[in-house]
């Protein structure tokens, strides 16, 4: 079986797996309403067609808040990566700041940096700017930890191989490790992407002016009248993030079309 | 000229054991081994030269903030002891939900990566459609769990174990799946049962990477819980974090990061330790 | 006259016969293997000998029932592959060392008899007495990665042996190491057939290790595999590292390599 074969058959699987739970859902669904008459079925699990058509009726706002959302957390994505990868180069060309911050950014990973979006916005008191900020520290984290990766697990030989053509450290860089450290840049941002839209929504939960998540409070707030409209807006939070995940996929093919794993000839048997 | 070169070699090896004996001096153990390294002692130093900036509000007049917006260090920990209580419980709230989610979310989808690799040609869709869970912003489901458990902590368990188990759904699945040819050929040549090849051999290689999803997890797993409270909640670090930043209380805001923090760094190294109790094989 | 009735006709271990075997791609076929026959005969060394991708490891994977053939038969003792490998008969030798790192060495070698259900006492006295034959006793506490690569293939042999399989097969099993250890394993190759008594079929590109262990070697040639010639190789049953130095040694150097040359014209 060729490779491309292989693929194919993995998307088939994946959209049959797919129609499946739509199916499980709308099945699930009609056990609800129509079998066991549970309260309020209509909050708690309605039809997915139901939905759909919803979402079909509301597209300008969803679209329109949607986007509010998703631009602002894209912003604060390109200011953190952009960040990101500054503070990765900086530490790894002096050692010093290395040393100093590393444990910081280590920890990191281990606290829930997110926790901090409600003070940002107490502090700054301003929505799209806190929106911003709280996006673009969440992203800062996984992009700076990964970047720094890629640039420390350069293979020796080939530095040494630069080395010996006498590259100036500077062209070192550009012309050499910032792209062997491209795979772990987008393996953080894939990480980023869909947390910077968590952080938009957030903060718009906290109390901004508009947004996806001020559309899902004030549909939550009336109950079973705007039950379709609420479980639309879920939706469209979910999209927005695999759609920013799914975007930085394609970037990477693009960008580090190099890579192996993007064209496996040889099929294991 | 032999004997010289000979002689010169062996007073080589002397000077070396010599400096090796040095090497081991009390003074050396201080200044150079381990207290005085650069990777301790910066960040040591970096992290009170920026607690002392906190305290003397420099932050505050380069970007123009003030107390009630941005608390001081030592009125945060402040905050802490006279909440001590209340912080207490509603750190063991938060940390139930946290656990309790992590433990289930982890074994879930070590179950739902099993069942898959057991049937790789109708399983790997299914890890991919699962793997999409990861891309999906927590807050999105906290609503719907809320809708269907209530505001108690039953629904944030449920949030924390979704968002804990694509992490391990995607890696165990990966761990049970990337084995050489070579150990599989091996395995069918001394015509081993298919339960023997999963316990001797997927299970055990699976071990590294299903400690790399719990690592993962563990500040997913506070992240799920804390954003799951900020939502509809009357207990919890998160509802506390939310509820004192409306009120304004922000040294009691700070204290619930604090905290949160702490767990998260507590509950990472558990996990590490686990990690190498667990695989004695990769680092003796 | 007499000796004609001391003459003894060698049992036949292992018999291919009109062996092909076509790799189907997507878009085109890859003949591996054509009209391959011979039989290897019971304590006899064999070696596989070729450059690479002329279908030694494929041949080789046929007789282990690890693939099977597109036409023509493969019996092992009598019986086909399969038989072979559900009797657990098959001892076979990667390259790769594929020791499992989380078993020390003492487990690595217990693993096929705990797969066969055997008992805790059979397994560790037959380990221990393996690891006395490929002398590891010193070592059977430590995991395969704080060990040498010579090492490790001596334990993935203990452990191919340590199901007494009649035939042991082996896939260039020291290609990855140095040429000192190379040596070192090869008289302990010796040793392990002389105290064993096992049928050794041996893939190798190295000529002089063809040589030094084999009693015959088969030649292949690659696009589409087939066999090129066969060589004896008289040099005795049991060899001493000295007859690396003899002019019979590098005769059949000589002899095997020109068969490569006037073939890469
Ligand atoms: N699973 C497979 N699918 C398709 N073609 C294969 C497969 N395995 C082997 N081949 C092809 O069959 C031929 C013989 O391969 P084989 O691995 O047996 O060679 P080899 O003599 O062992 O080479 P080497 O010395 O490199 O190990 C090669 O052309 C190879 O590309
Ligand atoms: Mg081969």
């Amino acid at each position: 079986m060729g490779s491309l074969a292989k693929r194919q058959n993995h998307f088939v699987s994946t959209l049959l797996w797919m129609i499946f739970l739509v199916a499980i859902w709308e099945f699930t669904a009609w056990i609800l309403h129509s079998v066991v008459h549970i309260n309020s079925a209509e909050t708690k699990w309605p039809y997915f067609h139901d939905l759909v058509i919803n979402i079909f009726q509301n597209i300008p706002v969803l679209f329109e808040q949607g986007s509010i959302t998703f631009g602002k957390a894209a912003q604060g994505f390109i200011i953190g990566t952009l960040a990101g990868m500054l503070l990765a180069l900086i530490m790894s060309f002096s050692k010093s700041v290395k040393y100093t911050l590393s444990p910081y950014i280590i920890s990191s990973q281990m606290i829930p940096v997110i926790g901090l979006a409600p003070i940002i916005f107490g502090i700054l008191r301003d929505p799209d700017l806190s929106r911003i900020v709280t996006a673009g520290y969440i992203t800062f984290f996984p992009v700076t930890i990964n970047m720094l990766q890629g640039l420390e697990n350069i293979k020796p030989q080939q530095l040494e191989l630069m080395r010996s053509y006498a590259t100036p450290s500077w062209k070192m860089y550009t012309k050499f490790k910032i792209i062997a450290a491209l795979p772990n840049l987008f393996s953080g941002m894939k990480i980023a992407a869909p947390l910077a839209v968590t952080a938009s929504v957030v903060v718009e939960l906290m109390g901004a002016p508009n947004g996806i998540g001020v559309l899902m409070l004030s549909s939550l707030y009336y109950g079973e009248a705007q039950a379709h409209m609420f479980w639309s807006v879920i939706l469209i939070c979910v999209f927005i993030g695999i759609a920013s995940f799914i975007f930085i996929l394609l970037l990477e093919r693009i960008i580090t079309s190099w890579q192996p794993e993007f064209h496996r000839e040889r099929n294991e048997t | 000229m032999k004997p010289t070169s000979v002689n010169s070699i062996e007073s080589k090896q002397t000077v070396e054991a010599e400096s090796k004996l040095k090497k081991i001096t009390t003074y050396n153990w201080i200044f150079k081994d381990y207290l005085f390294k650069k990777s301790v002692i910066f960040p040591v130093v970096f992290g009170i030269v920026f607690l002392f900036f906190w305290e003397i509000k420099v932050f505050h007049m380069i970007f123009n903030l003030e107390l009630y917006q941005l608390p001081t260090p030592i009125t945060i920990v402040q905050s802490m002891i006279e909440n001590w209580l209340t912080l207490m419980f509603y750190s063991a709230y938060t940390g139930t939900e946290i656990l309790g989610g992590f433990i289930l979310g982890s074994l879930l989808g070590w179950i739902i990566a099993m069942l898959a690799s057991l049937f790789p040609s109708i399983g790997k869709g299914g890890v991919t459609v699962i793997a999409s869970l990861n891309a999906i912003p927590i807050v999105a489901l906290s609503p719907i769990m809320n809708n269907w458990f209530g505001d108690g902590i039953g629904s944030r368990i449920a949030i924390v174990t979704i968002s804990t188990m694509a992490a391990m759904v995607v890696n165990a699945y990966k761990g049970f799946q990337s084995i050489d040819g070579n150990y599989l050929d091996l395995m069918y040549s001394y015509a081993s049962r298919k339960s023997q090849i999963f316990m001797l051999l997927r299970f055990k290689h699976s071990l590294p990477y299903i400690f790399a999803a719990l690592r993962i997890n563990v500040s997913a797993s506070i992240i799920a819980a804390l954003v799951g409270e900020f939502f509809i909640s009357s207990k919890g670090l998160g509802f506390l974090l939310s509820d004192q930043i409306q009120i304004g209380n922000m040294p009691l805001a700070w204290s619930c990061i604090v905290i949160a923090s702490l767990m998260g760094i507590l509950f990472y190294n558990a996990v590490e330790v686990t990690e190498r109790l667990c695989i004695p094989w990769k680092n003796s | 006259m007499d000796v004609k009735l001391e003459y003894e006709e060698p049992t036949v271990e292992v018999s291919v016969r009109d062996v092909d075997k076509v790799f189907k791609g997507k878009d085109k076929e890859v003949t591996a293997l054509k009209q391959v026959s011979f039989n290897v005969h019971k304590n006899e060394v064999v070696s596989l000998l070729g450059p690479s991708g002329c279908g030694k490891s494929t041949l080789l994977r046929l007789m282990t029932d690890l693939l099977q053939p597109t036409s023509g038969s493969i019996s092992i003792e009598g019986n086909d592959p399969k038989y072979a490998r559900l009797q657990r008969k098959l001892g076979i030798i990667f390259q790769t060392t594929t020791l499992f790192e989380w078993r020390n060495v003492k487990e690595n070698i217990e693993l096929p008899l705990e797969i066969m259900g055997k008992s805790k006492r059979e397994r560790s006295e037959t380990a221990l007495e393996m690891l006395e034959l490929v002398g590891l006793s010193k070592f059977m506490k430590q995991y395969p990665r704080q060990l040498s690569g010579g090492m490790q293939q001596r334990v993935a042999i203990a452990r191919a042996l340590s199901l007494d399989p009649p035939i042991l097969f082996m896939d260039e099993p020291f290609s990855a190491l140095d040429e000192f250890t190379k040596e070192k394993l090869h008289l302990d190759l010796m040793e392990i057939k002389r105290k064993t008594k096992k049928t050794i079929i041996f893939v190798t590109h190295s000529i002089p290790e063809a040589v030094f262990l084999s009693d015959r070697i088969i030649v292949l040639s690659a696009h589409p595999g087939r066999i090129h010639s066969i060589f004896e190789i008289n040099l005795g049953y049991d060899r001493k590292p000295e007859i690396r130095e003899t002019k019979e040694f590098f005769d059949y150097i000589t002899q095997v390599r020109s068969c490569f040359y006037e073939e890469g014209d």
